[in-house]
């Protein structure tokens, strides 16, 4: 059985833990120097206000509605998201993050009843120890889990829903196609121009013309939503919002330089899928974990980093990676996985230095090593640091709205009243 | 990319923890430090039993202070325990996080100030209330 957990307005969820004031209230949560909004509560979605939404448009009308507008805070984010998937984990061997705040876990088959009874003790853990409310979903397939958590989301009070051969039909009719995992909007668009909108109307297709108009992978979809497994669980997901790249170890590894060279190579990997999507990462978490299924001292933690500036540069991703792993590692554990997720993903193109090609951000990144190295070599070290050369404040991004990184920093600590 | 390359341990070798204590054998000279081996004290480990669910909250007020809980201390709170009776709490009131003796009765809740300047604010059965998490120790600076 696949289950599908994925946290319900994630951002917002974060925010509204530590301060409960945020309840009930429209919150959207900012993109890179405070542009538009990337994530909005529900309130906010009654309201009628899009994602992508520009603030400069909608202040008014959400102070008129007491509304909230936040800086995106990753560095909470990525904190919050490494707490839930660890309760995760905890539930099945096999999870997969799939981004930052949602998760495949597999488990031996198990009856509807207790599918659920298992949805409902996950979903009540981890709103209990950490405050995020998610939604469940259940199927003998990926795809199905998929489609259960977005039944579930929007129409079960528990959110949790459990897609069986007897309810499968009726659950799919209330699923537009549209929302379907792994049907895109061309081909969301090639269905409803044949009639077919919700998943009950595709799922009564013919293979041969799903596979003929929309080869393999829309086969694969057909038969995943029939209920025949096609999509294992996977080490390099795919995904828009977050880049997850991160492996377990055949054998496990104790010594930092052997971590470091596996982060470093995700580093790359990731930033590599990043510009080959064409977009950049504002944040990055580096995460290490033991084996959690031994009897061996265990160690899991991760760390955050919010870059100065949008970039889609391998060695700067590399860079910090290095120094969080470095910030996190501890020497005399037995370590099985290490990863590196991006997040806080923008299409290049709406950035300002987008004027720079790939080759040239990092042709000029490497020039400007060489020129700082070799000036650091002649007047003393430290003359020209990196973050001086070309990144003014004018680079910077502004947060002009960010809350206080409650769960990392000390100085930042939640306050609470005695009276 | 560089490929990694791992060097596998011998797979039959025992895994786990090794024994902290050297016993005590009554031979030869041993050091004299060999007996007093530990690992070292991790007070990570000592407070902090389920870090997914532990968060460090700091105080404001001096309400608690009946409770030795004194402005500008730092709380650890395990939001994965059962919120017993008797328990000090951090609940959320009007929208803040508040810490306070939780005290269950038949008819309804107590959230009580550790001062008697304070009354007890009462938390009707039916009423909206939620707790925060559990403190589980109090982290105060002597001086």
């Amino acid at each position: 059985m696949y289950f599908l957990a994925d946290c319900n307005n994630f951002y917002v969820s974060c925010e509204r833990v530590f301060n409960p004031r945020l309840r009930g209230r429209p919150v959207i949560i900012l993109s890179n120097n405070d542009g538009c909004a990337v994530a909005l509560s529900n309130e906010a979605k009654a309201l009628g206000i899009p994602r992508g939404a520009p603030l400069f448009k909608w202040r008014s009308f959400l102070d008129r509605h007491n509304g909230i507008y936040l800086s995106s805070n990753y560095t909470l984010y990525g904190d919050m998201s490494r707490r839930v998937m660890d309760l995760l984990a905890t539930f099945s061997e096999e999870c997969e993050v799939y981004s930052i705040d949602e998760a495949f876990l597999a488990t031996e088959s198990l009856s509807e009843k207790s599918a659920l009874s298992l949805a409902e003790e996950i979903r009540e853990t981890i709103l209990r120890c950490t405050g995020i409310p998610m939604s469940i979903g259940a199927g003998t397939t990926k795809t199905l889990a998929k489609a259960a958590n977005a039944y579930a989301k929007k129409n079960v009070k528990n959110g949790c829903c459990c897609i069986t051969d007897f309810n499968r039909k009726k659950i799919l009719q209330m699923v537009p196609v549209s929302q379907v995992w792994g049907i895109g909007v061309q081909h969301a668009r090639l269905l409803a121009h044949h009639g077919i909108n919700t998943t009950a109307e595709f799922i009564d297709m013919p293979e041969s013309w799903v596979r003929k108009r929309m080869a393999v992978t829309g086969l694969r979809t057909l038969l995943e939503l029939n209920g025949t497994p096609c999509i294992k669980m996977e080490k390099y997901p795919p995904n828009r919002r977050s880049i997850v790249s991160s492996r377990s170890f055949g054998t496990p590894v104790s010594k930092l330089a052997l971590l470091s060279e596996s982060v470093h190579e995700y580093g790359c990997r990731a930033a590599t899928r990043l510009r080959s999507m064409n977009l950049l990462c504002s944040s990055l978490t580096v995460y290490i974990a033991t084996n959690l299924f031994k009897d061996e001292p265990h160690y899991s933690n991760s760390a955050t980093v919010t870059l100065n500036y949008p970039t889609d540069s391998s060695p700067i991703i590399t860079k910090e990676a290095t120094r969080l792993l470095h910030t996190l590692f501890k020497e005399g554990y037995q370590y099985k996985k290490t990863g590196i997720m991006l997040h806080g993903l923008t299409p290049k193109d709406e950035q300002q230095y987008s004027l720079f090609s790939q080759n040239d951000h990092i042709e000029r990144d490497s020039r400007l090593m060489s020129v700082m190295d070799s000036l650091n070599i002649r007047y003393g070290s430290k003359t020209v640091v990196l973050a001086s050369e070309g990144l003014t404040q004018s680079w910077q991004m502004k947060r002009q709205f960010l809350s206080p990184a409650y769960t990392t920093r000390w100085s930042d600590l939640p306050c609470v009243k005695t009276e | 990319m560089s490929n990694l390359t791992f060097n596998r341990p011998d797979e039959t070798a025992p895994q786990g923890s090794r024994p902290l204590f050297g016993s005590s054998v009554q031979a030869g000279f041993p050091s004299p430090a060999e007996d007093y081996i530990e690992s070292t004290l991790d007070l990570n480990r000592h407070l902090v039993k389920n870090p997914a669910s532990t968060f460090f909250v700091r105080v404001a007020g001096n309400s608690m202070k009946d409770a030795a809980i004194h402005p500008g201390d730092i709380l650890i709170v395990d939001r994965s325990l059962t919120p017993l009776s008797g328990k000090i709490v951090i609940a959320v009131i009007d929208g803040e996080l508040t810490v306070k003796r939780l005290l269950v009765k038949e008819n309804g809740a107590l959230l009580r100030a550790e001062s008697p300047q304070y009354d007890d604010i009462s938390i009707e059965p039916e009423a909206e209330f939620e707790v925060w998490g559990v403190v589980t120790h109090i982290i105060h600076q002597a001086f």
